[in-house]
């Protein structure tokens, strides 16, 4: 949170993300996806510089990666009490990794799981939704599978999540 | 539903060779030199931390009371640990999830529980062990008795594991370990019978006199431990390699697993020339400095005690790191070296606790050598447990889908799960006929 500005959210997903004032220079340092998240990062920053900040020092980099986008789709599901849950933490997810999804649905108690998830995974699934609970079903590029899933497991109030094999991903 | 489907960005591939279904084709790309130097990363750290000072003294151990008549176990666990480890990183490649995550969204906590409490109570008594050998190798140094170095190396190595980026210190830290390369050399200048070795480590040698199967059992559980199954999954996590990267983390894995292995091999060569010929059996970290007498003369305990402390430091940070990742997992916490302690906080609570427990162990612990072999041989009893776990979850097409094991891997896998389920037993009867060695 830049400036104290509690109130508001500021997704930002990286590691070892850390900002540190002294003496009128603000610092902001760790890794983070992309040059894009960076830029915004440092311009979130930027604005808060009449309120007292001399210097803004970047010590950000773009985390390596060698895996290529568009080959893979991977297919989180998340188990929650309530639709609006389910729904609010799909947009967290979508918020924190910065891509669209492939495939965003929520799947709320008395709908049917045909065609929506594979035989293997619809008896948790079920279970779930004759107890009450609605379901996330999200499905991203696998590159950023890594964070979804995080994202859900820790910053969300899911019961529990699972992940689907990867697929190729012209047949998610 | 209650929101529809939304498509983002169309994925660009090739429709026809996604078409066929072969998820692993699309990834099937040749290796280059690049990717090579890149690939090093966690495995090498998990292959060090396999040698940290319980292995060495394990080894040592061995070595001097068995001579060369378990070499063949050391040949044998090195398929069966490169399998191990890669079905642990293949989990969290797959899954996206740290084996105990994985644990627990599969079978419940009720399996998720007793399997990371076996690893948990292993880990944390190694650690323990892995302290006391750290400061029995600072005694030789300073001649200061070891028992005054316990709290400030502790105090030392939580600071390290929670207040510093452990991924980058690591790579430094591994130099360290080429300390053992030392052992290689001292092999060969103790000039053993080549012939007798070579002949060991290929024609099994079976002995169910208790001090060999305790000797067997320790020397395969500090191999195949199961707090490297944890760290492994959860160091790809850190990575975030996923199935893309699946053979990038094979070579990794398979470069630090036989780099472990290979210096463990020298180290029982070392030690059997030097100790077990003449019949000392290691009492004290100064017995078993002197495997490197033949390379180092005077100075063997001052190499031994750089080594000793350079892998405590390469090896209890993984140690209270599985831990915690693994107490975390079940618990649904937010882990990872990767954040901060504000950011982590029950995760850098158990890492913390971790170090308390081991260095009360530590502290009233009587006999350090001991302490270290049992800590190895109570690894050993927990294995193959977690072993089958593994197996169950790499063998199923529901959860890892067209990454699922192969026949050879299936093989291998059990082949671990028998080996070392055949000498607990066998290490259990025994002992309950005749008692510890």
């Amino acid at each position: 949170v830049v400036a104290g500005q509690l109130d508001q959210s500021h997704p930002v997903h990286g590691e070892r993300l850390r900002i540190q004032f002294e003496n009128g220079v603000l610092t902001l340092s760790g890794e983070l996806p992309s040059q894009a998240d960076i830029d915004n990062l440092l311009a979130e920053a930027e604005a808060f510089r009449p309120q007292g900040i001399d210097e803004l020092r970047s010590e950000l980099s773009v985390a390596e990666t060698s895996d290529e986008e568009g080959v893979l789709v991977q297919t989180l599901l998340s188990a929650f009490e309530g639709p609006e849950q389910a729904g609010f933490a799909g947009s967290i997810v979508l918020g924190h990794i910065h891509v669209h999804a492939v495939r965003l649905l929520v799947v709320e108690p008395g709908q049917s799981l045909d065609g929506l998830l594979p035989v293997g995974f619809r008896t948790d699934a079920e279970s779930a939704l004759d107890e009450g609970r609605s379901l996330l079903i999200l499905t991203v590029d696998e590159v950023v599978a890594f964070a979804a899933r995080q994202v859900l497991e820790e910053e969300t109030r899911s019961l529990w999540t699972q992940a689907l094999p990867p697929q190729p991903a012209a047949a998610p | 539903m209650h929101a529809g489907s939304e498509p983002g960005d169309r994925p660009n591939v090739d429709r026809e060779e996604a078409a066929d279904g072969a998820t692993e084709s699309l990834i099937r790309r040749r290796l280059k030199p690049r990717d090579l130097v890149r690939a090093i990363g966690p495995g090498l750290i998990t292959g060090g931390a396999d040698n940290d000072p319980a292995g060495i003294a394990t080894y040592s151990v061995v070595g001097a009371s068995a001579g060369f008549s378990q070499n063949w176990l050391l040949l044998l666990s090195t398929p069966l640990l490169v399998v191990v480890q890669q079905m642990s990183a293949k989990v969290a490649n797959v899954t996206k999830g740290d084996l105990a995550t994985v644990i627990r969204t599969t079978y419940g906590r009720r399996v998720a529980m007793p399997a990371v409490l076996l690893m948990v109570t292993a880990s944390v008594v190694t650690m323990g062990a892995d302290l006391l050998a750290m400061s029995a190798a600072v005694e030789l140094v300073t001649h200061i008795r070891f028992i005054y170095w316990v709290v400030p190396l502790s105090a030392l190595m939580a600071f390290v594991t929670i207040f510093t980026n452990y991924k980058r210190l690591a790579r430094y830290l591994l130099w360290l370990m080429g300390v053992f390369a030392a052992y290689i050399v001292a092999a060969f200048l103790s000039r053993p019978n080549w012939t007798e070795v070579l002949r060991q480590t290929v024609v099994p040698t079976i002995d169910l006199r208790p001090s060999y199967l305790v000797a067997a059992v320790g020397l395969l559980g500090t191999t195949i431990t199961p707090y490297l199954f944890f760290w492994q999954a959860s160091a790809e996590i850190e990575e975030r390699r996923g199935v893309q990267g699946i053979r990038r983390s094979r070579v990794d894995i398979v470069a630090g697993m036989i780099w472990s292995n290979v210096i463990a091999f020298f180290i029982i060569v070392a030690t059997g020339a030097v100790l077990f010929s003449h019949h000392t059996p290691i009492v004290t970290a100064a017995d078993a400095a002197r495997a490197l007498e033949p390379f180092a003369g005077p100075y063997a305990s001052d190499l031994f005690a750089v080594g000793i402390v350079g892998s405590g430091l390469v090896a209890i940070p993984v140690l209270a790191a599985s831990t915690a990742y693994g107490i975390g997992g079940v618990m649904g916490w937010r882990t990872g070296l990767g954040r901060t302690a504000v950011n982590a906080p029950q995760f850098y609570l158990v890492m913390g606790a971790s170090f308390l427990i081991a260095m009360e162990l530590a502290i009233s612990s009587v006999d350090p050598i001991k302490a270290l072999f049992y800590s190895q041989v109570l690894g050993g009893l927990s294995a193959p447990a977690l072993i089958v776990l593994l197996l169950l979850i790499t063998s199923s097409r529901r959860l890892m889908g067209d990454f699922v094991n192969g026949l050879p891997t299936q093989i291998i896998g059990w082949v671990a799960v028998a080996v070392m389920g055949g000498a607990d037993v066998a290490l259990v009867y025994t002992v309950a006929t005749r008692g510890l060695p």
